[in-house]
């Protein structure tokens, strides 16, 4: 349940600069934790460059363990199959090494993609249904940087932050941050 | 050299006429002359494809199985496409991997290919179909095979399924962040609006969204190769070769996926070319690309002429009088189209772009790039159709009127997924285009100019 003083303050810059100089001081100052702060932008920068969310993602270690899930289906399915149709094939033996490690590597590839995928729309946090904080002048270039403010008090002491650091707009936004 | 703010705010370049280009063909009506000629190419691509449906389906399946010169050659034109449309988003998955400088304009068109496999209902029970026709020609034993769960046939199309779903993804991906920017540039309370936000799903480009999509990126392009390769010998050896009469070879399959990665460079070449018309510049495209899509020709160019002859030597060798028959069967009876094929899969690619002057004109790069796709259809051809040459006639093996719809329908079903496509999807990546014009500039040194590109560091250091 959100607190009526829960607010967020989002600044938005014109230049990388200012908002990372902007960054640094709500990261030292504030005290914030990583999701307690965003940037925002329509373009990506090079890793590092303007960061507020160094969290680890799962993305690679989920698409491996689906992998692994799919070598196992496929070999239990194309086996498995095998060994309740007895079939004996041109003097091959009944479970075949392989046709077994050909369908166990296609359903490899078609679990670790979706997982991949699946993971990264679920690691995004879409589909999001609930309105998030946000400004659409970031898709015409301006980089935003959203503080997530407690109280009224240091969404008072973010904004002074953000005004000094050189943000073209500052605003409060009640639609919640994550 | 003075390296500082050679990284840009996206507001430099984000408001650009010239950037913004593809958003304003996707969201701005077109005018009425362009629109004229977009129904026209619509109703043009469509009425070939409702033909060629209407020939396999409504005449050849029931009158013509027994006819080379008819199934044979549909089976093959459609192989030769799905080699096209995979092959181009196998290369624009290979251009991500080498972080290739120049690939930012064609990654998006490139993606779109992948579209091609929304149309594999209608398309995997015709190769099935017609491999089971082909197959009953006693070609191979087919019956009895080691797969079990729905023969070869279910695991035929989960191969080739996944390879086009892995390019799904990746487009759909990589275009949610065009997504949102159509959604934010859209007119308030309009169907663009409405639309393009339930396609964004709420992206804002937050920085843990675009570290999130970096990483899947990476992880699909990587996924879209691999399967690329699989798909690829699935067709090569279970629709082209097993189609043939007799005829074993165990290279068949590589020099398959490289005739699709040449097929699709060139193809690359014409879309790039339209596009470039379409955008009328703009900077999207200049030499850069043509020279560089031209010096991966002729590279595809040396290896196909290295497999091919692997493929020839081995035979020549071995000097077996059955196999030896079939593989000089074809050039026997075809002699003009061996020589076309070895002239424009190998000899034009490479002899041609070693001219610095034709491989950065679109118009010589063009001109290759048609003549390379004519070799490739035709290679796809031989290989297939002429074996059967000791049971038929020759005329009977000749591709028939019906045969040529049925590659023009199939050939309109592509140029038909990229104008419905382009009406949905930016044909360039804003967010790429604006990417790397952010990251690129061009600096001072010495006694020169340089230009100068911000890279991201590989994934495994951040």
């Amino acid at each position: 349940m959100r607190n009526r003083d829960e607010t967020t303050v989002l600044g938005l810059f014109a230049d990388i600069d200012p908002a990372a100089s902007a960054l640094n001081r709500l990261q030292s100052e504030g005290h914030r934790l990583e999701n307690d702060l965003m940037v925002l932008s329509s373009v990506p920068f090079p890793e590092g460059a303007l960061e507020a969310d160094t969290s680890k993602i799962r993305l690679p270690r989920l698409t491996v363990t689906f992998a692994v899930v799919g070598i196992i289906t496929g070999i239990l399915l194309a086996g498995g199959s095998a060994e309740l149709y007895l079939l004996r094939t041109g003097g091959k033996p009944i479970l075949s090494g392989p046709p077994t490690g050909i369908i166990a590597y296609e359903i490899m590839m078609l679990f670790a993609l979706s997982a991949a995928f699946f993971t990264a729309i679920y690691e995004m946090r879409l589909p999001s249904w609930r309105a998030r904080v946000y400004d659409p002048r970031i898709s015409e270039g301006l980089i935003g940087i959203a503080a997530y403010c407690p109280d009224d008090e240091i969404a008072t002491q973010a904004e002074d932050i953000l005004k000094s650091a050189g943000a073209v707009d500052i605003r409060r936004d009640a639609r919640d941050l994550i | 050299m003075d390296f500082s703010n050679v990284l840009k705010s996206p507001r430099h370049v984000a408001t650009d006429e010239n950037a913004t280009e593809p958003l304003r063909l996707v969201l701005e009506r077109p005018p009425r002359q362009r629109l004229t000629k977009l129904v026209f190419w619509t109703i043009f691509c469509a009425a070939f494809v409702v033909l060629a449906g209407i020939v396999i389906w409504a005449w050849g399946a029931v009158t013509q199985k027994h006819n080379p010169g008819f199934w044979h050659v549909s089976l093959v034109s459609l192989l030769f496409w799905l080699g096209v449309t995979q092959g181009m988003v196998a290369f624009s998955a290979l251009l991500r991997m080498s972080h290739a400088a120049w690939r930012y304009p064609l990654n998006r068109p490139l993606d779109i290919a992948s579209l091609y496999g929304v149309w594999g209902p209608a398309l995997i029970p015709f190769l099935i179909y017609a491999r089971h026709e082909i197959y009953g020609l006693g070609s191979s034993d087919y019956r009895n095979n080691v797969w079990r769960v729905a023969g070869p046939d279910f695991w035929d199309a989960v191969c080739i399924g996944t390879a086009y779903l892995a390019g799904w993804m990746l487009l759909y991906l990589t275009a949610l962040p065009d997504f949102s920017v159509l959604r934010d540039r859209a007119e308030e309370g309009s169907w663009n609006r409405r639309f393009f936000g339930r396609l964004a799903t709420l992206w804002r480009g937050s920085d843990h969204q675009w570290r999130v999509l970096r990483r899947a990126e990476g992880i699909l392009v990587v996924g879209t190769v691999i399967s690329f390769v699989v798909s690829q010998t699935v067709l090569g050896w279970d629709f082209q070769l097993a189609a043939a009469r007799d005829w074993d070879s165990s290279i068949f399959a590589p020099l398959y996926t490289i005739s699709s990665l040449l097929s699709a460079v060139a193809m690359t070449v014409l879309v790039t070319i339209v596009n470039n018309r379409i955008l009328r510049g703009r900077g999207f495209i200049d030499e850069f690309q043509y020279d560089s899509l031209g010096r991966v020709m002729i590279a595809l160019g040396l290896v196909w002429f290295y497999f091919r002859w692997c493929d020839y030597l081995t035979t020549w060798y071995g000097r077996i009088p059955h196999e030896w028959y079939i593989q000089n069967n074809r050039i026997a009876a075809f002699p003009i189209l061996a020589a076309m094929t070895l002239l424009f899969c190998s000899a034009l690619p490479i002899f041609g772009n070693m001219f610095h002057k034709i491989r950065t004109r679109p118009l010589g790069l063009g001109i290759i790039s048609v003549l390379a796709l004519i070799g490739v259809a035709i290679e796809r051809y031989l290989d297939t159709v002429p074996t059967f040459a000791p049971d038929y006639p020759v005329h009977e093996l000749v591709p028939s009127i019906p045969a040529i719809l049925v590659f023009l329908g199939l050939a309109g079903m592509f140029v038909l997924t990229y104008l419905i496509a382009a009406r949905y999807i930016p044909i360039m990546s804003w967010w790429g285009t604006c990417k790397a014009r952010t990251r690129t500039d061009v600096r001072k040194l010495g006694n020169t100019t340089v230009p100068v590109m911000v890279e991201d560091v590989p994934v495994w250091e951040t």
